[in-house]
């Protein structure tokens, strides 16, 4: 289960400028004032649904309501999931199912409510067969327990969950917001800033904070937050090294490309639908001639991963596809 | 046929599952208007059918029999079910309706077949046993309106004495030797119909428990799909692998990997990658991409018959560009001296991202991928310990080397700092 963590906390800007409390929450001010609204009457608090991109605080207000709601026990009344580790109906039936069932102790009840909360992250990954098991559990347990449900993509959340919950639509951050928060932190941590960096990060990011914090903080690093070492920065992420692979496999460095893949399922953890996310993303940036036939193979393959089952063999394809693509374009 | 003319008249003379065949004698001397029926779980050939229609006779019913597996949706089978059920007398007889073979019905919601027949067997005015292979999820509501007996593959002692008894019989001059009579009743795997088969066959002079063994290593059986010159031969070697078609994603042993034929075909195309040009590469991938998509159809929905056209679908499907290249078997699909570290890598990362992903309240993907560099990054620029680090937020010991090594590559690389 996860702990707050001090050292961490110190060590990446990211945790420690992660609001704690709601109002701490940037840009998403209609949001806050409604969550506050509901929190008021806690017993009625319904079940919550928030839809959004990465970055711009869904994970961290769930975690603010978490903590408003159930007081200094919050973490041992909480239980965090995320679908992108455990996406099948194992996770439902023994994570979700098992923790609902379990009233809140008598003891815990020094706070105003009687239930506890589990948070449900990147819920859009669940299978839909898992989601129909949730859809059930939802209902059998309000006595017990609320569900945050975070997603990126509402339409990939079944019709009957969204309608046990009230839907909360985050916004991509704004341009000033990103910016504003970016300079906060350069003054508290006493660090030298250029403009035109920030703006720099903003428009790599698209207003991901989660992403231009840790930019920030990697060029600072550097000795100062100047273009040239946001630049060097970006070059670190996750998506860059995808981005890596996708130019290689276009270039019909087949072998290369499958390597690099390799090391970032095995070593990093990534996952297959995350690696079509950056893909397409950097895609989509690369400006490339075929587009429009990489957003159909790019789309093909994503249906294909969800229904096959060799990952890697899905994956080797779209490789070889691309690189033929590219052998195309010569 | 043996498996016919063999086929038990009298309750007493069939064999194993005895417990079994009891509660079922009980089952209907006790029925009355309202009784639950009866459903028989087992495998093939152990005389659930036999049992119905010894039934019938000794108790003097008249057997209505629907094989199922013809009719499988909803409206059909109401067709057929729904007269009998409400007009019992018009016959002036006692029915006993059988639906045997019921897996074959399809348990989708649209169709309804299954869930028609739970409606129809609430309250049943006639006594209906049903026969079906295997538990299976479609079943559930069933099995909670009726009553269930399951039937066990006949043990091979049972088997052999009932041997005995069919070869006495049969008078025949040729003697079977005890092991030619092991191999009859091993090959037979509990199933009494495919006992009085394989006998019946070894009489005749052809040997149908040799051909048990004729399935092939999956090493020899890949190496003969990519040697074949014509791709009916290469399906043959593709269908006679001691391998199958297996979905990953539902955990799999060593073995099972190895045994896997979609993973064999993948690998060993690709140890070869090098040779191949673009357009061969993505041929060969998109035939095995799609073969993939049916196996992940397989494991999800188990429409296990769809797994009979993969074979073709690959065979003819690869047989152009894969013939003639030399192509061998091999389990590994890069060169063991590059996969071996990232997989090694990979072993000791695992426990850091999930710790780690728990911490930041994210996935281990979002952490390998927008964390992670950072994290290591950071660790440098301050000259942090990465074992401090992990002692002071109660990380597992390994966590702290295994950045400690990701460090040092990054330092050797030195990617950031040109
Ligand atoms: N709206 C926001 N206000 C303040 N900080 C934010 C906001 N959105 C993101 N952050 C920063 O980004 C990090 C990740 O945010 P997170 O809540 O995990 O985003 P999401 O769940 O939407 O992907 C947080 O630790 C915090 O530092
Ligand atoms: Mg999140």
């Amino acid at each position: 289960m996860s702990t707050t963590n001090k050292i961490l906390s110190n060590l990446m800007w990211v945790e420690k400028y992660r609001p704690i409390k709601l109002e701490q929450v940037i840009n998403q001010k209609e949001i806050v004032n409604g969550l506050k609204n509901l929190i008021k009457n806690p017993y009625e608090i319904p079940h919550l649904l928030f839809a959004g991109p990465a970055g711009v605080g869904k994970t961290t207000t769930a975690l603010c309501i978490a903590r408003e709601l159930l007081g200094e026990d919050w973490q041992r009344n909480t239980l965090e999931l995320n679908a992108s580790d455990e996406r099948g109906i194992k996770m439902v039936r023994e994570r979700v199912k098992e923790f609902a069932s379990v009233m809140k102790l008598a003891t815990d009840t020094n706070d105003n409510v009687s239930f506890r909360i589990i948070i449900l992250d990147e819920a859009d990954e669940m299978t839909s067969e898992a989601q129909t098991a949730l859809r059930r559990i939802i209902e059998d347990s309000s006595k017990t327990t609320r569900f945050i449900i975070i997603c990126n993509y509402l339409s990939q959340i079944i019709e009957p969950i969204q309608s046990r919950c009230v839907v909360f639509r985050f916004m991509r951050l704004a341009k000033e917001d990103v910016i504003g928060y970016l300079k906060m932190i350069c003054e508290k941590e006493g660090v030298k800033y250029e403009e035109k960096a920030l703006s720099q990060i903003y428009a790599a990011t698209s207003g991901d904070l989660r992403h231009s914090i840790n930019i920030l903080q990697a060029s600072a690093g550097m000795g100062s937050v100047s273009i040239a070492n946001v630049i060097a920065s970006i070059g670190l992420s996750g998506k860059t090294k995808v981005g890596e692979i996708i130019r290689s496999a276009i270039a019909g460095k087949f072998n290369d490309a499958r390597i690099k893949l390799l090391e970032l399922t095995n070593v990093y953890g990534m996952s297959e639908t995350d690696f079509l996310k950056y893909a397409n993303q950097e895609l989509y940036d690369m400006k490339l001639e075929h587009l429009d036939e990489l957003a159909a193979l790019m789309a093909e393959f994503d249906y294909r991963l969800a229904v096959g089952a060799h990952p890697e063999i899905q994956l080797s394809a779209l490789l070889a596809q691309l690189g033929k693509l590219g052998s195309k374009g010569k | 046929m043996w498996s016919e003319f063999y086929r038990p008249r009298k309750i007493e003379q069939m064999i194993g599952n005895e417990d079994g065949r009891l509660n079922v004698v009980k089952w209907l001397s006790g029925w009355v208007v309202g009784s639950r029926p009866l459903f028989l779980i087992g495998p093939p050939g152990v005389g659930k059918t036999s049992l119905v229609h010894v039934l019938a006779r000794q108790f003097d019913y008249d057997l209505v029999e629907l094989n199922a597996s013809d009719t499988r949706n909803r409206e059909e089978l109401e067709r057929m079910i729904l007269p009998m059920l409400t007009n019992t007398s018009i016959l002036g007889k006692r029915l006993l309706l059988f639906l045997d073979e019921i897996d074959g019905i399809s348990g989708r919601e649209d169709t309804g077949g299954i869930e028609s027949i739970v409606n129809l067997m609430k309250e049943p005015t006639i006594p209906v046993i049903m026969a079906a292979n295997k538990r299976d999820a479609k079943f559930k509501e069933l099995t909670k309106v009726s009553k269930v007996i399951e039937f066990d593959p006949v043990p091979p002692r049972l088997l052999m004495l009932f041997l005995e008894q069919v070869i006495k019989k049969e008078k025949k001059i040729k003697k079977l030797d005890p092991e030619e009579k092991i191999s009859i009743v091993n090959n037979s795997h509990g199933d009494i119909r495919s006992l009085l088969n394989i006998a019946q066959s070894k009489y005749a002079g052809y040997d149908v428990t040799t051909q048990d063994n004729f399935e092939i290593d999956i090493a020899d059986a890949i190496n003969g799909f990519f040697s074949s010159d014509a791709p009916q031969k290469a399906r043959d070697f593709l269908s006679s692998a001691d391998a199958s078609y297996q979905d990953p994603r539902f955990g799999m042993s060593p073995e099972e990997r190895r045994k896997d034929k979609l993973n064999a075909l993948y690998s060993s195309t690709m140890s070869y990658s090098s040779r191949l040009d673009i357009a061969s590469l993505s041929s060969i991938l998109d035939i095995l991409s799609k073969a993939d998509i049916i196996v992940g159809r397989v494991g999800e929905n188990r429409q296990w018959s769809l797994l009979k056209y993969i074979d073709n679908i690959i065979a003819y499907g690869l047989f152009p560009t894969t013939h003639n290249k030399g192509i061998k078997y091999n389990q590994y699909s890069m060169s063991w001296p590059v996969m071996g570290p990232i997989f090694s890598r990979g072993r000791s990362m695992k426990g850091l991202l999930s710790e780690m992903a728990d911490i930041t309240h994210t996935s281990k993907s979002v952490f390998g991928a927008e964390y992670f560099p950072y994290l290591i990054q950071i660790m440098i620029d301050s000259k942090m310990d990465p074992r401090e680090f992990a002692e002071l937020s109660n990380l597992d010991e390994k966590s702290g080397e295994v950045i400690a090594k990701e460090i040092d590559r990054i330092k050797k690389k030195g990617t950031r700092h040109r």
